[in-house]
């Protein structure tokens, strides 16, 4: 057991001895690994110094004026007798061109003609009668023609309305006189009757009967008497019958007069109505044919105008024509042609661009605010026209300073303008503009300088102890570029005299990244 | 007997199951070792994402626990052991700072034991009793004035502001003064009528009676001490002093897989040291009174 306890701690002593020479081991051997595997960065110191800045820029030199060849009208170009490049003097003829005017002449003319034409239609058609008015007074006299007519038949008709009304009155009084009439006759009938029944009631005198006679002789004469009122109420209906159908007649005889005579008046009042309609059918036309002439002679005077102004464009076109051919009105060289033989002018598209020689030529490119301000108008800038720069001579001088127009708040437009010999528009160029020589506290390589969306920036190696030694880290100062020149750059900002900036690395290095340097790998 | 048998049986099976359920963290940790880094992020990144929400995306939604990695690799340790010195640093700030604290401890615990042991003042006991107070008191008591001793004698920040307040503690003073205190008079009155001095009775006779004790006494503390993370965390400000105990509780989701791999590296020291002394650490336990016998 005890044998055992023995070997369990001699081994375990012997286990922890291995494990802390393999720790110590481990340590170095991967420290190791791990430099290896460190971007391996080139450092300096920053320092104070001088820096004779320059600004360095490039563009394409330009004529300082050009003329460009146009034309307001549109032709068809016959002949383009000068080439691209070619020098050419005031006078010299350009382009040919085709006929002997232009398409918008041509149409201005054909459109003058038809104006003119149109006129001429208008006031024929003025002058030409007018049939309908003829022919609306024909109706109109036969309208009243009708009308006159219509009365003379209403005329004609007997028919008062006091004849009718008596008409009606006498009907009136006869059919109650026959009513009358027969009431009485009746009455007298039925008296008659009575009578009868009470004779032929009574017993017949003696030698007959033996009835009263006096009773019988009353009532034989109340017989007698009633037959004598019956038969003269008889007589006063038949003469109230009579009478009442004489009346009926002349009243049937009027209603027929009224009638007829309302036809015939409704008849007149139609021919009336006919009549009026046309007349006053008569008036409207006369009415419309009024503002038909006031727009007649409205429509006339615009015509008149439109032709006047017609021919003012035609006179406008022709003054403008620049007849068969386009000379030059400036020297210089032709810089472009923007036409060809058989193809037409566009008003709004230069034919061709001239470049004037006399007027110099200048080139431009834009700088920071902070640069324009070290130089001054009258600056000389050297001319560096790269590998084939030989024999020409060329001479920049620094003339204008103005607002970049695309950032005028930060950048200004640097303008040359270059003289010497054998100068064409669209030389490349690059300028080297030398500025004042100033001391500055803080410089740095210009491969040490970079730049991100945050702004310009440098990495600074600061050194960590530790237990396994010194570690270098990759630190982000931001810097302002306040000055440089070909090879250093002046800086402020979070960076100090002394720190180490990174100016190559192997691999890409990024803020907090480990590094190590290349004199102490 | 059957029921003996089955007695036993059931004992066993319930200490077996707890068995399991105390050694799962420990197997985790060795198997999730082997397991690559996507792997980790997979099965355990919704623990950090609940930390802080809404930090990363994972793939799963719910925590997996897996014991079987489905690719086994030794990426983590390669990555621990060869490309990152700066994880082996942080085991030799372990080791910077535990070695010392052990070694002063037991022996300055040793001296101390000695006197309460031998020596009969007037304030003995009063100061025994503030030993045990202060060895009662929690550590998030005594954090607070260790910061401010340790800022006052300027040792804030370095690696003394942790060695002295492990180096001074009263437990290890406590635990051996018990112990001393059962070594028989005899031997020490012997050792007197024998001329030996007060040293030579402390380091000839005292010490290795009490072997069994300073071994169980440096396992503890070595234990103890190789896992401290407040001390370190409040009164060290460099990274690059503290131990990796600290950097095994502020891990991220980008680093659990490197530290599943640093932990199984981590356990290897504490757990020699205990094979080691196994031994003498149940003897010193048991003889130092907590147990009978």
């Amino acid at each position: 057991m005890k044998d055992t306890v023995v070997k369990k701690r001699t081994w375990a002593i012997y286990a922890g001895i291995i494990f802390v020479i393999v720790l110590a081991l481990l340590t170095i051997l991967s420290t190791q690994i791990m430099n290896r595997s460190l971007p391996e960065v080139a450092t300096v110191f920053t320092s104070s110094g001088t820096i004779t800045a320059r600004i360095r820029g490039s563009g394409q030199v330009q004529a300082n004026e050009s003329f460009e060849v146009e034309i307001s009208q549109t032709r068809t170009v016959a002949e383009v007798p000068v080439r691209l490049y070619d020098e050419i003097d005031i006078g010299d003829v350009l382009i040919t061109l085709v006929g002997d005017g232009s398409e918008e002449l041509e149409a201005a003319k054909a459109e003058l003609h038809s104006l003119e034409v149109g006129l001429e239609v208008k006031l024929l058609e003025l002058t030409r009668p007018d049939g309908n008015l003829s022919m609306a007074n024909s109706e109109i006299q036969r309208a009243r023609s009708n009308v006159t007519e219509a009365q003379i038949a209403r005329d004609r008709i007997s028919y008062s309305v006091a004849a009718l009304n008596a008409a009606q009155t006498a009907n009136t009084q006869a059919q109650t006189a026959l009513s009358s009439a027969d009431s009485t006759a009746r009455d007298k009938q039925l008296e008659l009757d009575l009578a009868e029944i009470y004779l032929n009631s009574l017993n017949p005198p003696p030698p007959l009967g033996s009835g009263d006679p006096y009773v019988y002789a009353q009532a034989e004469a109340a017989r007698n008497e009633a037959l004598v009122a019956v038969t003269l109420a008889r007589s006063t209906l038949e003469s109230a019958t009579a009478a009442a159908a004489a009346a009926q007649t002349e009243l049937s005889t009027q209603q027929g007069n009224r009638d007829s005579w309302n036809a015939a008046n409704d008849s007149v009042r139609q021919a009336q109505q006919a009549l009026d309609d046309l007349i006053r059918g008569l008036s409207l036309t006369q009415a419309g044919a009024g503002v038909d002439t006031a727009l007649n002679n409205i429509e006339l005077r615009e015509l008149k105008q439109e032709i006047e102004d017609k021919k003012a464009a035609i006179e406008r076109l022709e003054q403008a024509d620049t007849g068969p051919v386009i000379t030059s009105l400036v020297g210089g060289i032709v810089t472009a042609i923007n036409i060809s033989p058989g193809n037409q002018t566009d008003p709004d598209t230069p034919l061709m661009v001239i470049e004037v020689v006399d007027r110099g030529y200048s080139l431009s490119f834009p700088v920071s605010a902070e640069r324009a301000n070290r130089v001054s108008i009258g600056d000389q800038a050297n001319v560096d026209r790269g590998f084939w720069g030989f024999g020409e001579e060329l001479f920049a001088t620094l003339t204008n300073i103005r607002p970049y127009p695309q950032n005028p708040v930060a950048e200004r437009l640097l303008h040359f303008t270059i003289t010497g010999d054998n100068i064409s528009s669209g030389m490349q160029l690059n300028l080297i503009l030398d500025q004042r020589t100033e001391n500055f506290s803080t410089i740095v390589p210009n491969s040490a300088i970079r730049s991100d969306t945050n702004g310009d920036f440098v990495l600074v190696v600061v050194s960590r102890t530790g237990a396994l030694g010194n570690r270098f880290i990759a630190t982000r100062a931001d810097v302002n570029i306040i000055s440089s020149d070909d090879t250093h750059t002046a800086v402020s900002g979070a960076l100090s005299s002394g720190d180490f900036v990174i100016t190559t690395s192997n691999a890409p290095i990024e803020p907090g990244m480990q590094v190590r340097l290349v004199d102490n790998p | 007997m059957r029921k003996r048998y089955f007695g036993r049986t059931a004992l066993f099976i319930i200490t077996a199951a707890f068995a399991l359920l105390f050694l799962t963290p420990t197997v985790l940790t060795i198997t999730n070792s082997f397991m690559t880094q996507s792997e980790i992020a997979a099965n355990y990144g919704m623990i950090f994402d609940m930390t802080r929400p809404g930090v990363g995306t994972y793939v799963a939604d719910s925590v997996n626990l897996k014991l079987m990695p489905d690719i086994i690799t030794v990426d983590q340790y390669a990555t621990v052991l060869f490309r990152s010195p700066e994880y082996i640093g942080m085991i030799w700030n372990s080791i910077i700072l535990v070695v010392p604290i052990v070694v002063f401890q037991v022996g300055i615990a040793s001296f101390a034991a000695y006197s309460f042991t031998r020596y009969r003042g007037k304030f003995k006991n009063f100061l025994f009793f503030f030993y045990i107070v202060l060895m009662l008191m929690p550590y998030q008591v005594t954090i607070v004035p260790n910061f401010l001793v340790a800022d006052w004698l300027g040792i804030l920040g370095s690696r003394w502001a942790v060695l002295f307040p492990g180096i001074f503690a009263p437990f290890s003073v406590f635990l051996l003064t018990k112990f001393m205190r059962r070594i028989p008079t005899a031997l020490i009155e012997a050792a007197k009528l024998d001329g030996a001095n007060e040293w030579q009775i402390f380091v000839k006779v005292c010490i290795p009676q009490c072997r069994s004790a300073l071994y169980s006494i440096a396992i503890l503390v070595f234990i103890d001490y190789w896992n401290m993370v407040e001390l370190p965390l409040i009164l060290l400000d460099s990274r690059d002093a503290q131990p990796m105990s600290v950097f095994l509780s502020t891990i991220n989701a980008e680093e659990a897989g490197i530290a599943f791999a640093v932990a199984v590296v981590y356990m290897i020291p504490p757990l020699l040291l205990f094979l080691h002394g196994e031994e003498a650490l149940v003897e010193g336990i048991t003889h130092s009174g907590s147990v009978k016998g």
